[in-house]
């Protein structure tokens, strides 16, 4: 159990850093990324590329990382010339073409087969102790993040970025560079998304073209949502209860008979009714957005 | 400081603007005036930099914003207010004047994340700006209240003060008294008079020509895109074609009136 | 330029989307594996106690119809070992859990049956991508892998305690181009689809064909989920092969196979490798004559068991994958019975010794020094009115 119990808080962790990345993206500032895996992708392929050709996996993050920034940054900039909706859909687009490229480039991205045996973590470990101390690496890593979007939330710029998301014009008559600010959100929370992907393709020691799938993108969604759009701390409680009843609904069989396909076709549905659950009856999330009371006089 | 010279702009043939100038000294409090369709908005974002014109160009303090991004115009001094505030319900009052102030570190990731407490020295100062402001608008009391759900009038209100938290040289106002009940228009004609004599300058878009004469020295009447008249608020009367075909009859008989009482007293 | 963002309504751009991506998660075909035409015979009421295997498949997600037609394998070769002697006097019960096609549910699946559920053997997955992670995930808990859908000759090297029932690339790939040579081809193009699968049986194919001397004029990978394949078709068709190597299955096949008869392909012989994926669900017209490779399911156990899928499920093999794990559940429970008991050292021990006599619906599995399956005997087959008959 304990073993089992880890890997879920691995991957909730990952996942947690995902749905922070996506909260400044979507929830502060009002930017529908339908893209976000693309930028954990980048991040993943980068680590799991080098890695094959003997470079050691710090130099896979700065890379990826590097990669995903300037991609963000694009992409932010080509809000510019969109409006909201269709550079949405734009993200799509842009996130299916770097999954068909990363299916389609063989001698570079292993193709359809993918990348396996990427280094892994803690290889001087094994069983309990190497899955408790990749745990406590990425519970670090999420630490760290956290702090980030936390200080980028509640100082100026993430005041910019909330103006940004609900009233663009008075920001602008505000001195505020709207489209700079958009593309440095946008780079920042793509770099996070690449840290991200890395270490899950060391985790997993494998990447291939089918978690690229747009489907990963909802379920960070589902997460931001249901945590809290514009909450920080939201998204982390989000990423926790989703992981938990993504993989959690294996249990179902334990105590209601039903086949095993019955039961993944549950888990789907579960999702399903959560999310819509939110979007319906409680739009704001578990932890809601708060406006922040005025700083005492001195 | 604001030169707008000869301006045009079309929208799909029509001329919102057809060779449109105006000029406003440092200094100056300067009204807009104009009936619905005239092309004021349209003026006003020309010179803010929201529109780009044409033909003509915009000169602020010497240099040439024509074309410029809006925030490029407002950091070289010049701030516009909305007709229609949309404050967001999601920002208090104190966020929103620290929005609007200059907090330059801040405003960085870089400095966000590794210099914490030189930005909260800057936070700090600036929160104290603010304080200073809501008190001379007399907003104080609702510093921890959603912007979005205060009243149409204090919205305007706060709008100004936004507007002064970045110390800027001329102010663009977009009909400032639009639905504000007239306790709260006389505070803001003080408000621009005060700002008025401590060197800003001001331009004023409204509709309301006793709010015009309270506040501005020179007014412009624009028809159809062009400018027909350039005077003071008391000598519009002298212009009966600008009086009756542009402001209609309550109009005329507001600035007869205050012209009758200019006269009597 | 007033833009003001709605929120509520570009969310609304988001539900649509979430449920029509569910839905197509859910897998393609309609019933699940447990629809049955016929029930599954009872257990003999004699075995006392259990013993516990784990399976790890991709029962939703984009091979969700593989993974149903695994689990409809696992199912038919637990029910007949129960109603048999059971595996040491005791009711063998399969464990299943969804990998959801991807690589880290698959690990978790594993790591629920191993750390939760203490099994000593687990057995899966369909993709390379997914068994090979798993695979070195069980060998680092010690615990048994037996592999029966992947080919990818990378799990040779997972370890000692994992095993394949299913002939890798390298066993797939050198028989169809041992038989297309022996055909008399000279030159071939092949048409795969572009996932972990297809573009195995490529490589594997091209490499044996090209060291038997033959040429490979052109190979196609087709993007599934396409409602036409025309471009790739004809791109096959302008490379002037002297035959023509097919692999499809799903709705695609349906697709691929009409519009290789109707542009006229079918004026060149057509090898099907694994027939069984894609002819039952073509039009009999477009695809007679036809020659390809299957699973042997000729052999006095392999029509027995092809009857017996079809008597329960009511419908012919929706792919060629239930027999390997079928073979992969008969072959553990022979193993455990010859080792005596169900721990993962000693079955590893046991399993080549077991598979060489081992008889399986998919034929003899003998498993090679790293525990592969050393031949595959498939069949060649061809289409004659409808039917895949074997030459």
């Amino acid at each position: 159990m304990v073993d089992y119990l880890l890997g879920v808080g691995i991957l909730a962790a990952v996942y947690a850093i995902n749905a922070l990345s996506l909260n400044l993206q979507v929830g502060v500032t009002g930017l529908l990324n339908f893209g976000q895996v693309a930028f954990v992708g980048i991040g993943a392929y980068s680590v799991a590329i080098l890695d094959s050709h003997g470079v050691h996996w710090a130099v896979g993050f700065a890379v990826g990382g590097i990669i995903a920034g300037v991609a963000g940054a694009l992409v932010g900039r080509l809000g510019r010339t969109l409006s909201s909706d269709y550079w949405a859909i734009a993200t799509l687009a842009l996130a299916e073409l770097v999954r068909l490229v990363a299916l389609n480039q063989d001698g570079f991205t292993g193709g359809a087969q993918g990348l396996s045996a990427v280094a892994g973590l803690w290889t001087n470990l094994s069983g309990t102790a190497r899955d408790t101390a990749t745990f406590a690496t990425i519970a670090a890593l999420l630490v760290v993040t956290y702090v980030v979007a936390r200080r980028v939330r509640n100082g100026q710029y993430g005041r910019v970025l909330v103006l940004i998301r609900e009233n663009p014009d008075l920001a602008a008559s505000l001195r505020h560079d709207v489209v700079s600010a958009k593309a440095r959100v946008m780079a920042l929370s793509a770099v996070m998304a690449s840290v991200c992907g890395g270490f899950y393709a060391m985790y997993i020691s494998f990447i291939g073209p089918s978690q690229l799938l747009p489907f990963a993108t909802f379920l960070v969604f589902t997460m931001v949502v249901v945590g809290g759009l514009g909450n920080t701390t939201g998204a982390v409680v989000g990423a926790l209860l989703i992981t938990v009843l993504y993989d959690g609904t294996r249990f179902v069989r334990d105590w209601i008979d039903i086949s095993a396909d019955q039961a993944a076709g549950i888990r789907i549905l579960v999702i399903g009714v959560v999310l819509l659950g939110f979007l319906l009856v409680r739009t704001q999330g578990l932890v809601p957005e708060k406006v922040r009371t005025a700083h005492a006089r001195r | 400081m604001l030169v707008v010279d000869a301006i045009k702009k079309h929208y799909a043939g029509v001329a919102a603007l057809d060779g449109a100038s105006i000029e406003v000294e440092p200094g100056e409090s300067v009204g807009l005036v104009g009936p619905n369709g005239s092309g004021k908005s349209t003026l006003l974002n020309v010179a803010s930099g929201f529109e780009q014109p044409d033909e003509g160009k915009v000169r602020l303090l010497g240099n040439d914003v024509t074309g410029k991004e809006p925030w490029d115009v407002a950091k070289l001094g010049l701030v516009r207010t909305f007709q229609h505030a949309h404050l967001p319900t999601k920002m208090s009052v104190m966020d929103l004047m620290l929005v609007g102030g200059q907090l330059a570190r801040g405003e960085t990731i870089r400095h966000s994340l590794f210099s914490w407490s030189r930005v909260r020295d800057e936070e700090a100062a600036a929160t104290d700006k603010a304080w200073s402001i809501l008190d001379r608008i007399k907003l104080d009391k609702l510093a921890s209240h959603p912007g979005g759900n205060l009243s149409g009038g204090q919205q305007k209100l706060l709008s100004l003060g936004m507007a002064l938290m970045g110390d800027p040289k001329i102010l663009l106002l977009d009909e400032p008294t639009a639905g504000v009940n007239p306790s709260l228009r006389v505070q803001l004609a003080e408000h621009l008079r005060t700002l008025q004599a401590e060197g800003v300058t001001v331009l004023t878009v409204e509709h309301d020509m006793r709010f015009i004469s309270d506040v501005c020295d020179r007014v412009y009447v624009l028809d159809r895109g062009r400018m027909i008249a350039s005077c003071a608020p008391s000598e519009l009367s002298d212009h009966p074609e600008v009086l009756e075909a542009y402001l209609g009859r309550s109009g005329s008989k507001a600035v007869a009136s205050s012209a009758a009482k200019k006269e009597n007293s | 330029m007033h833009l003001r963002r709605n929120r509520t309504r570009a969310l609304g751009l988001a539900i649509p989307l979430v449920l029509a991506l569910s839905m197509s998660a859910c897998g393609s075909d309609s019933d699940g594996a447990s629809t049955k035409k016929s029930a599954l015979p009872a257990a003999n009421s004699s075995l006392k106690g259990e013993i516990k295997i784990g399976a790890v498949l991709p029962l939703t997600g984009t091979n969700a119809t593989i993974g149903k037609d695994q689990q409809r394998g696992i199912e038919l070769a637990v029910a007949k070992i129960n109603e048999g002697d059971g595996v040491l006097g005791k009711k063998l019960v399969v464990d299943i859990e969804d990998s959801q096609g991807t690589a880290d549910a698959a690990i978790q699946a594993a790591k629920k049956l191993v750390s939760v559920g203490k099994v000593s053997a687990v057995i899966g997955e369909y993709s390379s991508g997914n068994s090979i992670p798993m695979q070195q995930y069980l060998q680092g808990q010690g615990v048994v892998g037996v592999n029966p859908g992947s080919s990818s000759i990378d799990l040779r090297s997972t370890g000692e305690l994992q095993f394949s029932t299913i002939g890798l690339d390298d066993v797939a790939g050198k028989f169809t181009a041992d038989a297309l040579t022996e055909k008399g081809y000279k030159s071939i193009a092949i048409l795969a689809p572009n996932n972990s699968y297809g573009t195995g049986i490529v490589d594997s194919v091209s490499a044996a064909f090209e060291a038997n001397g033959g040429k490979v004029t052109t190979s196609g990978l087709y993007t599934e989920g396409q409602s036409d394949y025309r471009q790739e078709l004809n791109r096959l068709k302008d490379s002037e092969p002297d035959a023509y190597v097919v692999t499809t299955y799903g709705k695609d096949g349906t697709v691929i196979n009409k519009e290789i008869f109707e542009l006229g392909l079918t004026d060149k012989p057509v090898f099907d490798i694994y027939m069984s994926q894609d002819v039952p669900d073509a039009d009999p017209k477009s695809v007679e004559g036809r020659i390809g490779m299957d699973v042997n399911s000729t052999s006095a156990d392999g029509q027995a068991y092809a009857d017996l899928y079809e008597q329960t499920y009511g419908e012919n093999f929706i792919s060629s994958f239930n027999g390997y794990a079928y073979d992969a559940v008969t072959l553990l429970a022979e193993g455990i019975e010859s080792a005596g008991s169900a721990d993962s050292a000693a079955i590893a021990a046991a399993l080549p010794e077991v598979s060489k006599t081992y008889a399986g619906v998919t034929g003899p599995v003998v498993l090679d020094a790293d525990g592969q399956r050393s031949e595959q005997p498939y069949v060649i087959a061809e289409v004659k009115n409808g039917e895949i008959v074997p030459q």
